[in-house]
């Protein structure tokens, strides 16, 4: 992750802000700690506030389960990447993504009133009634599965990609696919999400752009942020059916060190599917062709993918 | 499916006198620097509907009469372009040319780019800021029901290098709404005819990996090797007239006082896949009849201009539109085959060609450096090594 964020943590006298800050929250439960923010699960009743402006009524029961996402706005690059989520979120109303309701920059402490001496970036998201991919994978370990998924992946990601601003996810793994009980998925933590080809928000003090190696692409991890397009995510999708298939991770071994997973996904051929026996020659072609190493030679058209994961959930 | 433009030059009437009467090729690449706006407006709507309009941008302060009745042209619409300033203005150059575009009804859109002479290390960065992102942004806000093709001039040295290569794979493959190319590229030569057999093998194999990924082609200013290209299988492959038509160059955007003295005319011989001096083929249409008959495929403008007491001039239509009429009957007979089966036939009809030639060299006759058999054995060399890792 980016080298120059500040993680925040859950303590004590954060919850305590929070709760003064929206009376009407009561915190249910803390998500496990997952890259630099807290995200508390709760339920809002309808609250009112003292304002500036007078007394405001904040309606937000209806809301039903919801996360809040607490992240560090002290430096302008990360209130920059923050904002990008958010531009996103608000601009992509779709099932595979969650609903953002409202986001504010907390300065002050709401109880004495002191400036805060880590400004806090404040999110409430719906909070969507899932298991992360991370916690079933067991379940997508078959052929037709993988197709499902892979077609629905495509679909969600095909939003970013297709928006006007041309967004990058950037961070697709299975800790960040939801699974919701009906089978639907939800794509979360736009955290890193970025334009295609842009030169990004701030310089990274790391030699590859903030991503999760072991599902990066070699452009990633080289930093080559001109070629850092949805074809990045391809990539990333063809190590998760990969992952998934095999049981494991085609660029990491137990005892790597960051350098060995760069070293591999940016020159380690993994044997195809196929050949290991864990799918058929058609899904290890469609996986194969999404995790090569030149982004030239990954799917330039999305429609074709669509046809190739359709063409062999036919057969 | 495979076709053949006309790469529309001087005498543009020449080109769609071929198309329209004589019916040869499947559509014309219409030309600014040749052709005046009013000129170009007033084509057929049907003939317009086959044809597609190459803006030229590449050499964007050309001051070419032709390119100034352009109101979109880069020199025009900034008013005298300085690279600096034409950023203001490149948003309105891309509408006005996509209207023009549009409004006449050609059969695809194509946004321009600039030409490079060297390796030129920002080539990316330049070509989206100064077209690419300004087009594309405007097309999104609209409906067309035409495809879109980018404009991709390179350079033989931008070829023969992996690394270039694959940035610009890279790069072109990243923007999934562009339908085609309208790829070219200048080589350096000293030559009529392409002979060096690397340029040709990366050439194809950058543009195979082009088609890989989808990328509809069209392989412009191209001489006769344009035949080689037919191994990419549906592509659109070009003919011309004129030699700066047949071959790239930036020399006929800019605006020049030299007198330059007319080539000697030639007449194209499919026997021998080459152009060759008029007064050559001549000797040999009497001194070999036999042999001539293995080279010459008869058209009533080769035949009529073989037959005149006066030889003709380069500047002469009739030569050309026999080159129109063998060249499409070529092509045409490749259409139908696999591309094996092109493979298997282009391979024997240069090793015939190169047999047609030996047969006339061991008569006491020597061809000219240009009309000469020198470019087969690279054509050959190429295309074998082409089959060998891209086809077989």
């Amino acid at each position: 992750m980016d080298g120059y964020a500040l993680i925040i943590n859950d303590t004590e006298d954060l919850q305590n802000i929070l709760s003064a800050h929206y009376p009407g929250f009561q915190i249910t439960g803390v998500a496990a700690p997952s890259g630099q923010r807290v995200v508390y699960f709760g339920t809002f009743s309808d609250f009112v506030r003292q304002e500036v402006d007078g007394i405001r009524s904040y309606n937000w029961g209806a809301w039903g389960e919801v996360a809040i996402k607490v992240s560090n706005a002290s430096s302008p690059a990360s209130i920059a990447r923050i904002q990008c989520e958010i531009d996103a979120l608000n601009s992509i109303k779709s099932k595979y993504y969650p609903t953002l309701y409202h986001h504010e920059i907390l300065t002050f402490h709401p109880t004495t009133e002191t400036p805060l001496t880590t400004k806090l970036f404040v999110t409430v998201e719906e909070k969507v009634e899932s298991t992360p991919l991370s916690g079933c994978m067991e379940q997508f370990a078959d052929e037709q599965a993988i197709l499902r998924l892979l077609t629905e992946l495509t679909q969600a990601l095909k939003i970013l990609w297709d928006h006007e601003k041309r967004y990058v996810h950037r961070d697709i793994k299975p800790e960040n696919i939801l699974i919701k009980n009906n089978g639907d998925i939800v794509v979360i933590d736009l955290g890193i999400i970025r334009e295609a080809g842009s030169k990004g928000i701030t310089a990274t003090a790391l030699e590859y752009g903030p991503c999760t190696p072991t599902y990066a692409s070699p452009e990633q991890l080289c930093n080559d942020k001109r070629n850092i397009n949805y074809k990045s995510d391809l990539f990333s999708l063809g190590v998760l059916a990969y992952t998934l298939l095999a049981g494991q991770n085609p660029f990491f071994e137990e005892g790597n060190s960051l350098e060995d997973i760069i070293i591999n996904v940016t020159s380690l051929e993994p044997p195809p599917l196929c050949e290991l026996g864990f799918c058929t020659e058609g899904l290890s072609a469609i996986i194969q062709k999404l995790m090569s190493k030149q982004p030239f030679k990954r799917y330039r058209k999305i429609e074709s993918l669509f046809s190739d994961l359709d063409g062999l959930s036919r057969t | 499916m495979l076709s053949l433009y006309h790469q529309v030059g001087h005498n543009s009437n020449w080109n769609i006198d071929s198309f329209e009467q004589d019916n040869c090729g499947d559509g014309l690449i219409l030309s600014p620097v040749h052709q005046p706006c009013l000129r170009v407006e007033s084509l057929s709507s049907q003939t317009k509907g086959r044809a597609f309009f190459d803006p030229q941008f590449y050499l964007p302060n050309s001051t070419k009469q032709k390119l100034q009745t352009y109101e979109f042209f880069p020199e025009v619409v900034s008013g005298g372009f300085r690279t600096t300033d034409f950023m203001a203005h490149a948003f309105e150059s891309a509408r006005l040319c996509i209207d023009f575009q549009i409004s006449n009804g050609f059969d695809r859109i194509i946004i321009p780019a600039r030409y490079f002479e060297d390796m030129e290390p920002t080539y990316i960065e330049k070509q989206e800021a100064y077209t690419l992102t300004p087009f594309l942004e405007i097309l999104g806000s609209m409906e067309i029901d035409v495809p879109v093709y980018f404009t991709l001039p390179l350079t033989s040295n931008m070829i023969k290098s992996e690394e270039y290569r694959t940035d610009l794979l890279n790069w072109l493959t990243g923007y999934p709404e562009i339908d085609g190319l309208y790829v070219f590229s200048y080589e350096k030569r000293a030559t009529k005819q392409v002979q060096d057999d690397e340029y040709l093998y990366q050439y194809l194999a950058f543009l195979h990996e082009l088609k890989e990924a989808e990328f509809e082609l069209i392989v412009g200013y191209s001489n006769t090797e344009s035949i080689l290209y037919s191994l990419l299988g549906d592509v659109s492959l070009t003919m011309g007239s004129f030699e700066n038509t047949r071959m790239f160059s930036i020399d006929k955007f800019l605006v020049s006082d030299d007198e330059r003295r007319g080539p000697r005319a030639r007449i194209y011989l499919p026997g021998l896949l080459n152009w060759i001096q008029f007064g050559q083929a001549k000797t040999i249409m009497q001194d070999m009849p036999d042999l001539w008959r293995r080279i010459y495929s008869p058209t009533n403008y080769a035949d009529e201009t073989l037959a005149a007491p006066v030889d003709p001039t380069f500047n002469q239509p009739k030569l050309y539109k026999h080159y129109f009429q063998n060249f499409s009957s070529q092509i045409e007979s490749l259409k139908p085959l696999t591309i094996e089966q092109r493979y298997n036939e282009i391979r024997d009809s240069i090793r015939t060609a190169m047999g047609n030639y030996e047969a006339i060299q061991s008569n006491a006759f020597d061809f000219e450096r240009h009309g000469s058999m020198e470019h087969l054995q690279p054509w050959l060399d190429a295309i074998n090594r082409y089959y060998r890792n891209f086809i077989r």
